[in-house]
Protein backbone atom coordinates (compact mmCIF):
# COMPACT_ATOMS: atom_id res chain seq x y z
CA UNK A 1 0.00 0.00 0.00
CA UNK A 2 2.88 2.14 1.03
CA UNK A 3 4.77 1.31 -2.31
CA UNK A 4 1.23 2.52 -4.13
CA UNK A 5 1.17 5.73 -2.38
CA UNK A 6 4.59 6.64 -3.37
CA UNK A 7 3.98 5.35 -6.99
CA UNK A 8 1.09 7.68 -6.44
CA UNK A 9 2.66 10.63 -5.47
CA UNK A 10 5.28 10.29 -7.88
CA UNK A 11 2.63 10.56 -10.81
CA UNK A 12 0.74 13.59 -8.76
CA UNK A 13 3.91 15.36 -7.48
CA UNK A 14 4.03 17.05 -11.35
CA UNK A 15 0.47 18.42 -11.22
CA UNK A 16 0.63 19.76 -7.76
CA UNK A 17 1.63 23.59 -6.78
CA UNK A 18 5.07 24.40 -4.92
CA UNK A 19 3.83 23.73 -1.11
CA UNK A 20 1.82 21.00 -2.01
CA UNK A 21 4.96 19.34 -3.67
CA UNK A 22 6.95 19.87 -0.31
CA UNK A 23 4.21 18.51 1.29
CA UNK A 24 3.94 15.55 -0.79
CA UNK A 25 7.84 15.23 -0.22
CA UNK A 26 7.33 14.97 3.10
CA UNK A 27 4.80 12.69 2.83
CA UNK A 28 6.60 10.34 0.91
CA UNK A 29 10.00 10.78 3.41
CA UNK A 30 7.95 9.79 6.38
CA UNK A 31 6.45 6.53 4.85
CA UNK A 32 9.81 5.39 3.63
CA UNK A 33 11.40 5.92 7.31
CA UNK A 34 8.15 3.96 8.95
CA UNK A 35 8.67 1.22 5.92
CA UNK A 36 12.53 1.23 7.36
CA UNK A 37 11.19 1.08 10.99
CA UNK A 38 8.68 -1.61 10.29
CA UNK A 39 11.40 -4.13 8.26
CA UNK A 40 14.24 -3.24 11.22
CA UNK A 41 10.54 -4.36 13.28
CA UNK A 42 10.03 -7.21 11.42
CA UNK A 43 13.45 -8.35 11.15
CA UNK A 44 14.72 -11.12 13.34
CA UNK A 45 14.91 -10.14 17.27
CA UNK A 46 16.65 -11.97 19.87
CA UNK A 47 15.81 -12.01 23.45
CA UNK A 48 19.04 -11.80 25.74
CA UNK A 49 19.69 -12.44 28.98
CA UNK A 50 22.88 -11.01 30.25
CA UNK A 51 24.43 -13.30 33.18
CA UNK A 52 26.51 -11.41 36.25
CA UNK A 53 30.12 -11.34 35.12
CA UNK A 54 31.57 -12.27 38.59
CA UNK A 55 33.20 -10.83 41.79
CA UNK A 56 37.06 -9.48 39.67
CA UNK A 57 37.72 -6.31 39.70
CA UNK A 58 35.70 -4.15 36.78
CA UNK A 59 33.76 -6.87 36.40
CA UNK A 60 30.76 -5.18 37.21
CA UNK A 61 31.34 -2.09 35.15
CA UNK A 62 32.23 -4.24 31.44
CA UNK A 63 29.05 -5.68 32.57
CA UNK A 64 27.36 -2.48 32.75
CA UNK A 65 28.72 -1.55 29.43
CA UNK A 66 27.99 -4.46 27.34
CA UNK A 67 24.58 -3.90 28.73
CA UNK A 68 24.39 -0.49 27.65
CA UNK A 69 25.68 -1.44 24.08
CA UNK A 70 23.55 -4.34 23.65
CA UNK A 71 20.33 -1.99 24.90
CA UNK A 72 21.27 0.34 21.85
CA UNK A 73 20.70 -2.76 19.06
CA UNK A 74 17.69 -2.88 17.57
CA UNK A 75 17.85 -6.61 17.39
CA UNK A 76 18.15 -7.09 20.78
CA UNK A 77 15.43 -7.30 23.30
CA UNK A 78 17.44 -7.90 26.82
CA UNK A 79 15.01 -9.93 29.15
CA UNK A 80 15.41 -10.11 33.53
CA UNK A 81 14.13 -13.84 33.21
CA UNK A 82 15.79 -16.56 32.14
CA UNK A 83 13.45 -19.08 30.88
CA UNK A 84 12.55 -16.03 28.39
CA UNK A 85 15.64 -15.80 26.85
CA UNK A 86 16.76 -17.07 23.42
CA UNK A 87 20.57 -16.53 24.34
CA UNK A 88 22.43 -16.45 27.58
CA UNK A 89 25.48 -14.08 27.64
CA UNK A 90 28.04 -14.77 30.52
CA UNK A 91 31.17 -13.70 30.52
CA UNK A 92 34.36 -12.90 32.91
CA UNK A 93 36.62 -9.93 32.81
CA UNK A 94 38.93 -7.80 35.09
CA UNK A 95 40.60 -4.68 34.89
CA UNK A 96 43.26 -2.81 36.64
CA UNK A 97 46.20 -0.04 36.33
CA UNK A 98 49.65 -1.91 35.00
CA UNK A 99 51.21 1.67 35.44
CA UNK A 100 51.18 5.22 34.47
CA UNK A 101 52.98 7.73 32.07
CA UNK A 102 54.23 11.11 32.43
CA UNK A 103 52.40 13.21 29.77
CA UNK A 104 55.37 15.64 30.11
CA UNK A 105 58.63 14.52 28.49
CA UNK A 106 61.00 17.21 30.42
CA UNK A 107 59.95 15.50 33.45
CA UNK A 108 61.86 12.39 34.96
CA UNK A 109 59.43 11.76 37.39
CA UNK A 110 55.48 10.73 37.70
CA UNK A 111 53.72 13.62 38.97
CA UNK A 112 49.93 14.55 39.25
CA UNK A 113 49.62 14.50 35.05
CA UNK A 114 50.24 11.07 34.86
CA UNK A 115 47.52 9.02 33.13
CA UNK A 116 46.96 5.31 33.68
CA UNK A 117 47.78 2.92 31.38
CA UNK A 118 45.00 -0.01 32.26
CA UNK A 119 45.41 -3.62 31.45
CA UNK A 120 42.83 -6.35 31.51
CA UNK A 121 40.32 -8.34 29.61
CA UNK A 122 37.10 -9.40 28.74
CA UNK A 123 35.79 -13.09 28.00
CA UNK A 124 32.03 -13.45 26.35
CA UNK A 125 30.33 -16.65 25.83
CA UNK A 126 26.88 -17.29 23.89
CA UNK A 127 24.99 -20.32 25.00
CA UNK A 128 21.51 -21.46 23.25
CA UNK A 129 18.57 -22.09 24.79
CA UNK A 130 19.81 -25.76 25.46
CA UNK A 131 22.74 -24.30 27.53
CA UNK A 132 25.08 -25.58 24.48
CA UNK A 133 27.95 -22.67 23.91
CA UNK A 134 27.51 -21.26 20.49
CA UNK A 135 30.06 -18.87 20.47
CA UNK A 136 32.93 -17.29 22.62
CA UNK A 137 35.38 -14.76 22.23
CA UNK A 138 38.56 -13.19 24.38
CA UNK A 139 39.83 -9.48 24.12
CA UNK A 140 42.69 -7.22 25.52
CA UNK A 141 42.74 -4.05 25.46
CA UNK A 142 43.56 -3.15 21.95
CA UNK A 143 45.14 0.86 22.54
CA UNK A 144 48.02 1.45 24.66
CA UNK A 145 46.46 2.97 27.72
CA UNK A 146 42.96 4.05 26.52
CA UNK A 147 41.36 6.18 28.39
CA UNK A 148 38.30 4.12 28.85
CA UNK A 149 39.16 0.53 29.50
CA UNK A 150 35.52 -0.20 29.30
CA UNK A 151 34.79 1.04 26.11
CA UNK A 152 37.61 -0.48 24.51
CA UNK A 153 37.00 -3.83 25.85
CA UNK A 154 33.36 -4.18 25.29
CA UNK A 155 33.48 -2.12 21.99
CA UNK A 156 35.98 -4.98 20.19
CA UNK A 157 33.26 -7.36 21.44
CA UNK A 158 30.06 -6.04 20.65
CA UNK A 159 29.99 -6.78 17.00
CA UNK A 160 31.60 -9.95 16.87
CA UNK A 161 28.93 -10.86 19.04
CA UNK A 162 25.83 -9.38 17.13
CA UNK A 163 27.43 -11.33 14.37
CA UNK A 164 27.42 -14.78 16.65
CA UNK A 165 23.24 -14.15 17.18
CA UNK A 166 22.76 -12.99 14.12
CA UNK A 167 24.20 -15.86 11.81
CA UNK A 168 21.82 -18.84 11.38
CA UNK A 169 23.09 -21.83 13.28
CA UNK A 170 24.41 -23.90 10.72
CA UNK A 171 26.89 -20.63 9.55
CA UNK A 172 27.40 -19.91 12.84
CA UNK A 173 29.09 -23.66 13.88
CA UNK A 174 30.67 -23.49 10.23
CA UNK A 175 32.32 -19.83 11.40
CA UNK A 176 33.21 -20.96 14.73
CA UNK A 177 34.86 -24.10 13.77
CA UNK A 178 37.11 -22.07 11.40
CA UNK A 179 38.12 -19.73 14.05
CA UNK B 1 -2.77 -62.17 -14.81
CA UNK B 2 -2.09 -63.80 -11.24
CA UNK B 3 0.98 -62.07 -10.05
CA UNK B 4 0.95 -59.87 -7.02
CA UNK B 5 -1.51 -56.90 -6.56
CA UNK B 6 0.40 -53.94 -7.81
CA UNK B 7 -0.17 -50.78 -5.67
CA UNK B 8 -0.23 -48.32 -8.25
CA UNK B 9 -3.45 -50.84 -9.47
CA UNK B 10 -5.48 -49.81 -5.73
CA UNK B 11 -5.74 -46.30 -4.70
CA UNK B 12 -7.33 -47.52 -1.54
CA UNK B 13 -3.85 -49.72 -0.67
CA UNK B 14 -1.63 -46.71 -2.13
CA UNK B 15 -3.39 -44.40 0.25
CA UNK B 16 -3.30 -46.71 3.62
CA UNK B 17 0.48 -46.68 2.94
CA UNK B 18 1.16 -43.53 2.76
CA UNK B 19 -0.86 -43.09 6.13
CA UNK B 20 1.41 -45.51 7.11
CA UNK B 21 4.72 -44.06 5.58
CA UNK B 22 3.64 -40.90 6.67
CA UNK B 23 3.10 -42.13 10.70
CA UNK B 24 6.46 -43.68 10.33
CA UNK B 25 8.23 -40.40 9.51
CA UNK B 26 6.50 -39.03 12.49
CA UNK B 27 7.15 -41.49 14.80
CA UNK B 28 11.08 -41.58 13.54
CA UNK B 29 11.03 -37.94 14.15
CA UNK B 30 9.42 -37.42 17.70
CA UNK B 31 12.04 -40.43 18.90
CA UNK B 32 14.61 -38.10 17.46
CA UNK B 33 13.51 -35.06 18.48
CA UNK B 34 13.26 -37.13 22.41
CA UNK B 35 16.61 -38.83 22.16
CA UNK B 36 18.27 -35.35 20.88
CA UNK B 37 16.46 -33.94 24.37
CA UNK B 38 18.04 -36.69 26.88
CA UNK B 39 21.10 -36.07 28.35
CA UNK B 40 24.13 -38.50 26.88
CA UNK B 41 24.68 -41.61 28.91
CA UNK B 42 28.05 -42.74 29.62
CA UNK B 43 29.02 -44.71 32.97
CA UNK B 44 33.03 -44.36 33.73
CA UNK B 45 35.54 -42.40 35.05
CA UNK B 46 38.52 -41.18 33.09
CA UNK B 47 41.52 -40.05 34.66
CA UNK B 48 43.88 -37.86 32.63
CA UNK B 49 47.29 -35.96 33.08
CA UNK B 50 49.83 -33.58 31.38
CA UNK B 51 50.15 -30.56 29.63
CA UNK B 52 49.66 -27.67 31.95
CA UNK B 53 49.58 -25.62 28.62
CA UNK B 54 45.71 -25.86 28.05
CA UNK B 55 44.88 -27.25 31.52
CA UNK B 56 42.48 -23.90 31.81
CA UNK B 57 40.23 -25.09 29.11
CA UNK B 58 40.36 -28.66 29.63
CA UNK B 59 39.02 -27.44 33.00
CA UNK B 60 36.26 -25.93 31.51
CA UNK B 61 35.49 -28.77 29.25
CA UNK B 62 35.51 -31.24 31.89
CA UNK B 63 33.10 -28.99 33.42
CA UNK B 64 30.91 -28.67 30.48
CA UNK B 65 30.87 -32.37 30.07
CA UNK B 66 30.22 -33.14 32.88
CA UNK B 67 26.80 -31.56 32.95
CA UNK B 68 25.90 -33.30 29.39
CA UNK B 69 26.55 -36.50 30.38
CA UNK B 70 25.75 -36.59 34.28
CA UNK B 71 27.27 -40.35 34.86
CA UNK B 72 30.57 -39.65 33.63
CA UNK B 73 33.47 -38.63 35.85
CA UNK B 74 37.03 -36.94 34.22
CA UNK B 75 39.98 -35.65 36.40
CA UNK B 76 42.47 -34.02 34.55
CA UNK B 77 45.83 -33.24 36.63
CA UNK B 78 48.03 -30.74 35.23
CA UNK B 79 51.43 -32.22 35.58
CA UNK B 80 53.36 -31.41 32.64
CA UNK B 81 53.48 -32.53 29.20
CA UNK B 82 56.12 -35.19 30.56
CA UNK B 83 55.35 -36.43 33.61
CA UNK B 84 51.37 -37.16 31.57
CA UNK B 85 52.91 -39.08 28.95
CA UNK B 86 54.88 -41.16 31.58
CA UNK B 87 52.24 -41.44 33.51
CA UNK B 88 50.65 -43.03 30.56
CA UNK B 89 53.26 -44.96 29.73
CA UNK B 90 53.19 -46.30 32.95
CA UNK B 91 49.70 -46.94 32.59
CA UNK B 92 48.73 -45.01 36.20
CA UNK B 93 46.09 -42.83 33.86
CA UNK B 94 43.61 -43.23 30.92
CA UNK B 95 45.10 -40.35 28.59
CA UNK B 96 47.83 -37.66 28.71
CA UNK B 97 48.07 -33.94 27.02
CA UNK B 98 50.86 -32.72 25.32
CA UNK B 99 52.15 -29.76 23.59
CA UNK B 100 54.94 -31.83 22.05
CA UNK B 101 53.46 -34.60 19.95
CA UNK B 102 55.31 -37.81 20.51
CA UNK B 103 58.02 -38.78 17.73
CA UNK B 104 58.09 -42.16 15.67
CA UNK B 105 60.95 -43.40 18.46
CA UNK B 106 58.50 -42.30 21.57
CA UNK B 107 55.41 -43.84 19.97
CA UNK B 108 57.46 -47.24 19.32
CA UNK B 109 58.44 -46.83 22.79
CA UNK B 110 55.00 -47.27 24.03
CA UNK B 111 53.86 -50.59 25.61
CA UNK B 112 50.23 -50.33 23.97
CA UNK B 113 49.22 -48.46 20.55
CA UNK B 114 48.35 -44.68 20.97
CA UNK B 115 46.92 -42.08 18.35
CA UNK B 116 47.64 -38.18 18.98
CA UNK B 117 44.37 -35.49 18.84
CA UNK B 118 45.09 -32.21 18.61
CA UNK B 119 42.51 -30.07 20.70
CA UNK B 120 43.19 -26.85 20.26
CA UNK B 121 45.39 -23.88 19.12
CA UNK B 122 47.18 -21.64 21.94
CA UNK B 123 50.02 -19.38 21.93
CA UNK B 124 53.53 -19.00 24.04
CA UNK B 125 54.50 -15.34 25.08
CA UNK B 126 57.38 -13.88 26.85
CA UNK B 127 55.95 -12.76 29.59
CA UNK B 128 58.13 -9.65 31.77
CA UNK B 129 57.97 -7.86 34.86
CA UNK B 130 59.34 -4.45 34.33
CA UNK B 131 58.65 -2.40 37.52
CA UNK B 132 57.61 1.42 36.30
CA UNK B 133 57.27 0.17 32.27
CA UNK B 134 53.40 -0.24 31.63
CA UNK B 135 54.03 -0.14 28.12
CA UNK B 136 54.71 -3.51 25.61
CA UNK B 137 58.08 -4.31 24.90
CA UNK B 138 58.57 -5.45 21.52
CA UNK B 139 61.25 -8.99 20.79
CA UNK B 140 62.80 -9.68 17.48
CA UNK B 141 63.38 -13.35 17.41
CA UNK B 142 67.01 -12.82 17.33
CA UNK B 143 66.75 -11.08 20.75
CA UNK B 144 64.59 -13.93 22.20
CA UNK B 145 67.48 -16.31 21.53
CA UNK B 146 70.17 -14.23 22.65
CA UNK B 147 68.50 -13.39 25.97
CA UNK B 148 67.92 -17.60 26.82
CA UNK B 149 71.44 -18.12 25.55
CA UNK B 150 72.67 -15.50 27.93
CA UNK B 151 74.30 -13.09 25.48
CA UNK B 152 71.58 -10.52 26.45
CA UNK B 153 71.76 -9.61 29.84
CA UNK B 154 70.80 -6.54 30.48
CA UNK B 155 67.61 -4.70 29.78
CA UNK B 156 69.06 -1.49 28.39
CA UNK B 157 71.29 -3.77 25.50
CA UNK B 158 71.20 -1.52 22.68
CA UNK B 159 69.65 -4.58 20.66
CA UNK B 160 66.51 -4.47 22.92
CA UNK B 161 66.48 -0.46 23.11
CA UNK B 162 66.51 -1.05 18.75
CA UNK B 163 63.33 -1.96 18.59
CA UNK B 164 61.66 -0.56 21.74
CA UNK B 165 62.48 2.94 20.48
CA UNK B 166 60.65 4.81 22.55
CA UNK B 167 60.88 3.16 25.60
CA UNK B 168 63.71 4.28 28.53
CA UNK B 169 64.73 0.25 29.63
CA UNK B 170 66.76 0.10 32.91
CA UNK B 171 70.54 -0.85 33.09
CA UNK B 172 68.98 -3.42 35.25
CA UNK B 173 69.91 -7.81 34.32
CA UNK B 174 67.29 -9.63 32.85
CA UNK B 175 66.24 -12.48 35.20
CA UNK B 176 65.88 -15.17 33.05
CA UNK B 177 62.45 -17.76 33.88
CA UNK B 178 61.92 -21.00 32.51
CA UNK B 179 60.16 -24.82 33.42
CA UNK B 180 62.23 -26.76 35.94
CA UNK B 181 59.60 -30.06 34.65
CA UNK B 182 59.37 -31.50 31.38
CA UNK B 183 57.11 -29.06 29.47
CA UNK B 184 55.20 -29.33 26.17
CA UNK B 185 54.94 -25.39 26.24
CA UNK B 186 59.36 -25.53 26.56
CA UNK B 187 58.87 -27.74 23.73
CA UNK B 188 57.19 -25.25 21.82
CA UNK B 189 59.80 -22.13 23.07
CA UNK B 190 62.89 -24.17 21.97
CA UNK B 191 61.03 -25.51 18.68
CA UNK B 192 60.51 -21.35 17.85
CA UNK B 193 64.37 -20.71 19.09
CA UNK B 194 65.76 -23.58 17.47
CA UNK B 195 63.40 -22.37 14.42
CA UNK B 196 64.81 -18.65 13.73
CA UNK B 197 68.26 -19.04 15.97
CA UNK B 198 71.26 -21.39 14.28
CA UNK B 199 73.24 -20.86 17.56
CA UNK B 200 70.21 -22.29 19.75
CA UNK B 201 69.52 -25.27 17.51
CA UNK B 202 73.12 -25.96 17.72
CA UNK B 203 73.91 -25.34 21.29
CA UNK B 204 70.40 -26.17 23.16
CA UNK B 205 68.18 -27.60 20.75
CA UNK B 206 64.00 -27.93 20.57
CA UNK B 207 63.14 -30.33 23.31
CA UNK B 208 60.19 -30.82 26.32
CA UNK B 209 63.57 -30.72 28.99
CA UNK B 210 67.20 -29.20 27.84
CA UNK B 211 70.04 -27.55 29.04
CA UNK B 212 69.13 -24.06 29.96
CA UNK B 213 71.89 -22.18 29.69
CA UNK B 214 70.74 -19.27 31.45
CA UNK B 215 67.81 -18.89 34.33
CA UNK B 216 66.13 -20.01 36.97
CA UNK B 217 63.55 -22.76 36.66
CA UNK B 218 59.91 -22.96 37.87
CA UNK B 219 57.16 -25.96 37.63
CA UNK B 220 54.40 -25.68 35.48
CA UNK B 221 52.92 -22.31 33.43
CA UNK B 222 51.13 -21.29 36.84
CA UNK B 223 54.72 -21.63 38.53
CA UNK B 224 56.39 -19.66 35.82
CA UNK B 225 54.02 -16.68 35.67
CA UNK B 226 54.28 -16.64 39.86
CA UNK B 227 58.09 -16.17 38.97
CA UNK B 228 57.93 -13.73 36.50
CA UNK B 229 54.63 -11.64 38.60
CA UNK B 230 56.97 -12.02 41.89
CA UNK B 231 60.48 -11.33 40.31
CA UNK B 232 61.46 -7.66 39.09
CA UNK B 233 63.39 -7.37 35.43
CA UNK B 234 62.30 -11.25 34.82
CA UNK B 235 61.38 -12.54 31.86
CA UNK B 236 59.70 -16.13 31.09
CA UNK B 237 57.44 -17.93 28.57
CA UNK B 238 53.87 -18.99 29.74
CA UNK B 239 50.69 -19.65 27.50
CA UNK B 240 48.41 -16.57 26.67
CA UNK B 241 45.78 -17.15 29.32
CA UNK B 242 48.67 -17.35 31.80
CA UNK B 243 49.70 -14.14 31.39
CA UNK B 244 46.16 -12.70 30.99
CA UNK B 245 44.87 -13.67 33.89
CA UNK B 246 47.98 -13.10 35.74
CA UNK B 247 48.27 -9.60 34.86
CA UNK B 248 51.59 -10.37 33.78
CA UNK B 249 52.79 -8.03 30.72
CA UNK B 250 53.86 -9.99 27.46
CA UNK B 251 55.35 -8.56 24.32
CA UNK B 252 55.36 -8.74 20.83
CA UNK B 253 57.40 -10.73 18.34
CA UNK B 254 58.36 -10.24 15.21
CA UNK B 255 57.37 -12.43 12.69
CA UNK B 256 58.71 -14.05 9.32
CA UNK B 257 56.68 -11.03 7.40
CA UNK B 258 58.90 -8.46 9.61
CA UNK B 259 55.00 -7.51 11.61
CA UNK B 260 55.76 -7.32 15.42
CA UNK B 261 52.74 -9.33 16.59
CA UNK B 262 50.82 -9.79 19.86
CA UNK B 263 48.77 -13.26 20.57
CA UNK B 264 45.34 -13.01 20.44
CA UNK B 265 42.06 -14.52 18.91
CA UNK B 266 43.08 -12.97 15.49
CA UNK B 267 46.67 -13.64 15.23
CA UNK B 268 46.80 -17.34 16.56
CA UNK B 269 44.10 -18.46 14.22
CA UNK B 270 46.09 -16.58 11.73
CA UNK B 271 49.32 -18.87 12.43
CA UNK B 272 46.74 -22.06 12.90
CA UNK B 273 45.58 -22.11 9.41
CA UNK B 274 49.14 -22.58 7.98
CA UNK B 275 49.43 -25.88 9.70
CA UNK B 276 51.09 -28.55 7.19
CA UNK B 277 50.35 -32.09 7.28
CA UNK B 278 53.50 -34.65 6.90
CA UNK B 279 51.09 -37.23 5.38
CA UNK B 280 47.12 -37.95 5.62
CA UNK B 281 45.48 -38.68 8.80
CA UNK B 282 49.31 -37.81 10.91
CA UNK B 283 48.77 -34.80 12.92
CA UNK B 284 51.49 -34.00 14.90
CA UNK B 285 52.24 -30.36 13.14
CA UNK B 286 54.79 -27.62 14.26
CA UNK B 287 53.13 -24.32 13.70
CA UNK B 288 55.94 -22.10 14.93
CA UNK B 289 57.41 -19.22 13.33
CA UNK B 290 54.42 -19.37 10.47
CA UNK B 291 54.02 -17.23 7.43
CA UNK B 292 51.54 -15.61 7.84
CA UNK B 293 51.20 -11.77 7.37
CA UNK B 294 49.50 -11.13 10.91
CA UNK B 295 50.07 -14.71 11.99
CA UNK B 296 51.34 -14.78 15.71
CA UNK B 297 54.42 -16.58 15.49
CA UNK B 298 54.95 -18.93 18.99
CA UNK B 299 51.95 -20.81 18.24
CA UNK B 300 51.11 -24.43 18.77
CA UNK B 301 48.66 -26.97 18.66
CA UNK B 302 48.25 -28.92 22.16
CA UNK B 303 46.94 -32.66 22.13
CA UNK B 304 45.45 -35.75 23.89
CA UNK B 305 47.29 -38.79 23.79
CA UNK B 306 44.79 -41.28 23.49
CA UNK B 307 45.37 -45.60 23.91
CA UNK B 308 43.85 -46.51 20.38
CA UNK B 309 42.12 -49.68 22.63
CA UNK B 310 40.57 -50.12 26.23
CA UNK B 311 40.83 -52.85 27.88
CA UNK B 312 37.83 -51.44 29.89
CA UNK B 313 35.01 -51.05 26.69
CA UNK B 314 33.06 -48.36 29.25
CA UNK B 315 36.36 -46.47 29.40
CA UNK B 316 36.65 -46.52 25.72
CA UNK B 317 33.17 -45.67 24.78
CA UNK B 318 33.63 -42.44 27.16
CA UNK B 319 37.02 -41.66 25.72
CA UNK B 320 35.40 -40.96 21.96
CA UNK B 321 32.24 -39.58 23.77
CA UNK B 322 34.54 -36.90 25.45
CA UNK B 323 36.73 -36.69 22.42
CA UNK B 324 34.12 -36.23 19.96
CA UNK B 325 32.32 -33.55 22.42
CA UNK B 326 35.68 -31.66 22.80
CA UNK B 327 36.33 -31.85 19.00
CA UNK B 328 33.02 -30.50 18.44
CA UNK B 329 30.94 -28.64 20.82
CA UNK B 330 34.15 -27.82 22.86
CA UNK B 331 35.57 -26.05 20.12
CA UNK B 332 33.06 -23.17 20.99
CA UNK B 333 34.28 -22.57 24.31
CA UNK B 334 37.83 -22.33 23.05
CA UNK B 335 38.00 -18.84 22.37
CA UNK B 336 36.42 -17.76 26.19
CA UNK B 337 40.38 -18.76 27.15
CA UNK B 338 42.00 -16.91 24.44
CA UNK B 339 43.12 -20.49 22.59
CA UNK B 340 41.97 -20.66 19.15
CA UNK B 341 39.82 -23.64 17.78
CA UNK B 342 41.49 -26.07 15.32
CA UNK B 343 41.11 -25.34 11.26
CA UNK B 344 37.92 -27.10 10.08
CA UNK B 345 40.35 -29.42 8.08
CA UNK B 346 42.32 -30.80 10.81
CA UNK B 347 39.27 -30.96 13.41
CA UNK B 348 37.90 -33.36 10.57
CA UNK B 349 41.06 -35.09 10.37
CA UNK B 350 41.23 -35.80 14.20
CA UNK B 351 37.52 -37.11 14.02
CA UNK B 352 37.77 -39.47 11.62
CA UNK B 353 40.98 -40.21 13.61
CA UNK B 354 38.87 -40.73 16.59
CA UNK B 355 36.13 -43.13 14.76
CA UNK B 356 38.97 -45.09 13.65
CA UNK B 357 40.31 -45.73 16.74
CA UNK B 358 37.84 -47.39 18.94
Amino acid sequence: MWLAVVIGKGISEAAAPGPMRLLHRFGAFAMLLSFGVAVLAIGPHFRVFVEPFGSKSGAAELRSDLVRRLEKEPRVALVSDPGAADFFVSGEGETYIKGYVGTNPRVRYLNGDARPIYGGYLSVEVKDRAHDTVWSYLVTPRRLGAEDINSDLTGQVIRKLMEAMTLPRGSLKQKTSSQ
Amino acid sequence: MNGPPSVSAHPAARRHLDMLLLGCRFAVLAIGCLIATLPLRADGTLVGAGATFPFPLYQKWIASFDEKVPDAKIQYQPIGSGAGIEALRRGEVDFAASDAPLSDAQLSSFPRHVVQIPTVVGGVVPAYHLDGYAGDLRFTPELLASIYLGTITHWNDPRLKAVNGALRLPERPIRVVHRSDSSGTTYVWTDYLSKVSPAWRTMVGAATEVQWPVGVGAEGNEGVAAQVATTSDSLGYVEFIYAVRGHLSYGAVRNQSGRFVSASLETLPEAARMFNLLKPGDLRMSITNATGRTAYPIAAFTYFIVPQTFPDPAKGRLMTQFLRWALTFGQKQSASLGYAALPEEVAKQALETIGGSQ
